[in-house]
């Protein structure tokens, strides 16, 4: 049981890792590189319009405006740093996959958890349903109180904000469960657990001064959450179908 | 009859440890990808984006 445990979560999680990083590669990590030019005032919010339009059109991109922007910043770093660019996306593809092998192990205990207190088996389908709860609780939950932040975003102390974030990805959790498992009166319990956190509210500063425009802000929002659903969709469903197959085969 | 039930409580402690186990490295490994201070530079980016808090 512990070798298929191990098994399929760090097999889904290598998986839903390599996705997710690829994704973060390709959407998110340009909009970072492009917001730290902000941050360290290479770039400055307002003046910066004018000059990413030019940069943009003169370099003869045909994709989306914003897209040919971040790009074009990119290239900048390359030419600049380039070992130290690659090395840095290396990076954000082993934490990517440790992140997502720690969420795959979780996941797969729970199944095992589950199954021994009689939920039913899981298999590919109930697995897609806890990578969806996955994604509420780490993700989506969370993200109502504290977004995905670009760098230089104004924000509260650090330490108050993972305090917040892990209560609730644990709140979320618990009160999902009570949703599905509770009998049938206590189960609506579940919705004030999922509330909770938001009751009480996130820490947010006092002041918000964050350099980089909302527009990139917005899109980093909507590609991050984006990524997390696609990664935890394929971590549900290859934990699920790894965890079932080889239960079957046993 | 004892050594039955004796079985079958050492296979559903050995259950138990490997959900206990996998949960506790599960842990480990999100602890160390979105909160370690140690960590905080090799995993800057996929913090961001995976929207650990960060900074």
């Amino acid at each position: 049981m512990g070798k298929r445990l191990l098994a399929s979560a760090l097999f889904a999680g290598l998986l839903a890792g390599l996705v997710s990083a690829a994704l973060q590669h390709w959407m998110t990590t340009p909009l970072i590189l492009q917001a730290e030019l902000y941050e360290s005032g290479e770039m400055v919010h307002g003046a910066a319009h004018a000059h990413d339009g030019a940069h943009a059109h003169e370099g003869g991109h045909d994709h989306g405006a914003v897209g040919a922007a971040a790009s074009g910043h990119a290239h900048d770093h390359d030419h600049g740093d380039e070992v130290g660019l690659t090395e840095r996306a290396a990076n954000t593809f082993m934490m990517t996959l440790v992140a997502m092998a720690g969420f795959g192990l979780l996941l797969t205990a729970g199944f095992a958890l589950a199954e021994r207190l009689g939920a039913g088996r899981v298999g590919l389908r109930e697995g897609l349903m806890w990578g969806a709860a996955g994604f509420a609780c780490t993700q989506l939950l969370t993200g109502a109180g504290l977004p995905p932040e670009l760098p230089g975003s104004a924000a509260a102390p650090l330490l108050e904000r993972q305090i917040w974030w892990t209560l609730t990805a644990l709140l979320s959790a618990a009160g999902l469960a009570v949703l599905a498992w509770a009998p049938n009166p206590a189960r609506w319990l579940g919705l004030a657990l999922l509330a909770l956190p938001h009751a009480i509210g996130a820490p947010h500063p006092e002041e918000l001064w964050g350099g980089a425009p909302p527009e990139l802000a917005g899109l980093f929002v909507a590609r991050s959450l984006l990524i997390g659903a696609v990664g935890w969709t394929v971590l549900g469903a290859a934990a699920g179908w790894l965890w079932s197959d080889e239960r079957r085969a046993a | 009859m004892q050594n039955t039930t004796l079985r079958h409580a050492a296979r559903v402690d050995a259950g138990l440890v490997s959900i206990v186990g996998a949960a506790a490295l599960g842990l480990t490994l999100v602890f160390f990808a979105g909160f370690a201070n140690v960590t905080h530079d090799v995993a800057h980016d996929s913090r961001h984006a995976i929207a650990f808090p960060c900074h």
